[in-house]
């Protein structure tokens, strides 16, 4: 019997609408695939020079374009490495709306995730009312910060917006009405038995792959490891606050999806308690001016819906930073996807690589080659094979 | 009269490609919200294709940087013409505050003629619709196809 | 949580969901702090470590024991690898390890510095997969060589970039 070749097939970058389609190499030995290789380098901007000649004021602006799903978490992480670096204290009621703010992107990540997951599986209906689900998140970002996406909100030293009291009710009935519909999502995810056989033991990543390769957030969540910054280095209200972690041990898709789809019950949990301490401190202290630029090094971290975000900033007492040094959570997770794909069919590699979320505007974007160099399907092919499988099983809609 | 037949089925029914030349993702994403039930442009006749082949219009974003510049030229070569393209976002117009970076390659209308352009950071959806309004009336004057 | 999800998740019961306060109840303890700040001392006493705040530790070593240290970091201490900063100073280039022990939320920042004629420093990359891209990244920023890494093209600038080309360094003297 002939020896099954090795092929390679390249799978195009993460939103099956964006151009070109070499960005991952799946080497394929029949149905299985037996290794992957990664290129980056199409969306490097130079973001850490930029900065170096940015004023500490102008550098919140910079950063937030980073990346637009996790808009917040770079300014987040930014304004407390400036502010571990000058030593800067912040006021209560600064870190009661900055908790608010990033959890509400919080939700509005998960949920674009949610849907993006469903239309690689064929779940164009999952697709459409997540993101339906997902707009009246957006128009209270919008009513609270005057943009649906980048809120320019962070300051070193405070918030630049206060929350009014007028605000308050229409934020807690989009609460209201997020959470039911979450559950609706949530109960009609977990509880189909199509997607409990199309992804329970598909793309696992185990605990010490995970240590391995230091992944971080939902992704080193649903292996085992109990790593979130918002409870490990405590920052902005999220010590003030009863709220859960959650940790799965499995490590396959099925995790990841339920450690997201579970996380954001814990966000509406935290953004009405915020809400709730909000009503009892005076309106207007929102900011405690930086006196002098910092001189010094300093490191700030976020809990973005990805992982930990890092931030450095080295500063010599100039109104320049020295160094500006920016670490996106999908550094360190899109590499993991090189094991978590081994011994998978290629019909569910698209949900593998799907299922860290990746954020390739932080990272870069990821090209798939074929060990010959030679095409064997390009991305919309292999999103096809993914919807085809599902609806064999007898799911999709 | 079969020029304005063309024209006409161009008007109603415009095919678009996303072309990603290194953007931050807001505005792709703000694009893929646009099929969603809110805005839902597919009743006007807009779809969104998976190959530059089928395009009429091209939806750039993203400040254009030295690696991606050599597909986006490849992409707009391999388009049939007449096409528009739009440079959609404040990357694609004039590299935003990516001008400084040593990766910068340019604003989009210094490689490739742009015929609509929709401003914002990220522009809103309804920018995106207003912006496609646009394209629309240019093609209807445009004299030959 | 709504309880039905709890119940028919069976999240309880599979060990998993385990939440409250956090895992790990010793993270403000002060003796934990100062038992792990004994350890670094008692295993690498010609280092220089500073305690700039409870929990940024700033640690200045040798560039010949970077392994030796990335290991008791990483294996020993159980911390997680975050990222490493590199720089171009006057005195040379100097790269800083982020070390991360989570159950203290703890940093310790690991710093080597190179000189600039020759900047050479061992890989890290044996003692796991997570350290491949920051190097490969450093070396093509920077130009420094890691001995042992294995895959030295370039990451993020284009593949027709010429050798020399080296974005971050900065011109001294």
């Amino acid at each position: 019997m002939a020896e099954l070749e090795r092929k390679i097939i390249p799978i195009g970058p993460f939103h099956p609408l964006q151009e070109e389609a070499e960005y991952f190499k799946l080497t394929v030995e029949g149905e299985k695939v037996v290794g992957l290789d990664i290129q980056l380098g199409y969306m490097h901007r130079g973001h850490e020079k930029i900065c170096e000649g940015k004023t500490y004021d102008q550098i919140p602006f910079v950063v937030e374009r980073i990346c637009g799903i996790c808009s917040t978490s770079h300014p987040f992480a930014c304004v407390q490495a400036i502010e571990d670096a000058a030593g800067i204290e912040i006021p209560p009621r600064a870190a009661y709306i900055r908790t608010i703010i990033g959890e509400l992107e919080r939700l509005h990540s998960h949920l674009l995730w949610v849907g993006l997951a469903g239309h690689f599986l064929g779940y164009n209906t999952v697709w459409m009312w997540a993101w339906k689900y997902r707009e009246p998140v957006l128009e209270m970002l919008e009513l609270i910060t005057g943009n649906r996406n980048h809120y320019a909100m962070f300051k070193p030293g405070g918030v630049r917006r206060d929350i009014e009291g007028g605000m308050i009710p229409p934020l807690l009935q989009v609460l209201d009405d997020a959470d039911k519909k979450i559950l609706m999502l949530t109960k009609a995810i977990l509880d189909d038995p199509v997607l409990h056989k199309r992804l329970e033991g598909v793309g696992v990543l185990t605990k010490e792959k995970a240590v391995e390769y230091s992944v971080v957030g939902p992704t080193a969540r649903a292996s085992g490891l109990a790593t979130d910054v918002r409870k490990d280095d405590p920052h902005a209200a999220y010590d003030w606050i009863e709220w859960e972690e959650i940790v799965l041990h499995e490590g396959d898709v099925f995790a990841k999806a339920k450690v997201r789809l579970l996380e954001c019950f814990e966000s509406t949990k935290i953004i009405r308690q915020c809400l709730g301490k909000l009503k009892d401190l005076p309106e207007g202290e929102i900011d405690a001016r930086m006196e002098y630029p910092p001189d010094g090094e300093g490191i700030g971290r976020y809990e973005a819906p990805r992982g930990e975000v890092f931030h450095y900033v080295k500063g010599d007492g100039s109104l320049y930073p020295r160094r500006y040094k920016i670490r996106a959570p999908s550094f360190m997770n899109v590499k993991s996807n090189e094991v978590a794909v081994l011994g998978g069919s290629v019909a569910d590699a698209a949900i593998t690589l799907a299922a860290v979320d990746p954020c390739y505007c932080c990272t870069e974007r990821i090209a798939a080659f074929n060990t010959k160099g030679k095409l064997l399907y390009t991305w919309d092919d292999l999103l096809k094979l993914s919807q085809e499988k599902t609806a064999r099983m007898g799911g999709g809609s | 009269m079969l020029k304005g037949l063309k024209k006409g089925a161009l008007a109603r029914s415009l095919w678009v490609y996303h072309v990603s030349a290194s953007p931050c993702n807001n505005c792709d994403i703000e694009i893929l919200d646009l099929l969603t039930p809110r805005f839902d442009v597919e009743r006007f006749g807009l779809l969104l294709v998976g190959s530059p082949r089928h395009a009429d219009l091209l939806l750039v974003t993203g400040m254009v940087n030295k690696k991606v510049l050599d597909r986006v030229l490849r992409v707009y070569a391999q388009t049939p013409k007449p096409c528009l393209v739009a440079a959609f976002g404040s990357c694609a117009i004039s590299g935003d505050l990516f001008v400084d970076s040593y990766n910068f390659a340019g604003p989009l209308d210094k490689h490739i003629p742009v015929d609509v352009y929709i401003g914002g950071c990220p522009p809103k959806p309804e920018a995106m619709i207003l912006g496609v309004v646009r394209a629309i009336e240019k093609i209807k004057k445009l004299k030959d196809l | 949580m709504p309880d039905e999800v709890t119940k028919t998740q069976n999240l309880e019961k599979n060990g998993a969901y385990i939440g409250g306060k956090g895992f790990f109840p010793q993270r403000d303890s002060e003796a934990e702090f100062k038992r792990v700040e004994g350890q670094c001392r008692e295993f690498y006493p010609e280092g220089e470590l500073n305690l700039v705040s409870k929990r940024r530790w700033y640690w200045e070593i040798a560039a010949e024991d970077v392994v030796k240290v990335a290991d008791f970091c990483f294996n020993t201490l159980g911390c997680r690898f975050s990222i490493a900063t590199g720089e171009d100073i006057p005195r040379g280039f100097t790269i800083l390890y982020h070390f991360s022990l989570d159950r203290l939320g703890l940093l310790i920042n690991v710093r080597v510095t190179l000189p600039h004629d020759d900047p050479q420093v061992d890989s890290l990359s044996v003692l796991g997969r997570g350290f491949e891209w920051i190097e490969r990244e450093m070396h093509e920023i920077l130009g420094i060589e890691f001995r042992g890494l294995g895959d030295t093209r370039h990451l993020l600038l284009p593949d027709d970039s010429p050798d020399d080309y080296h974005p971050y360094r900065r011109s001294f003297g």
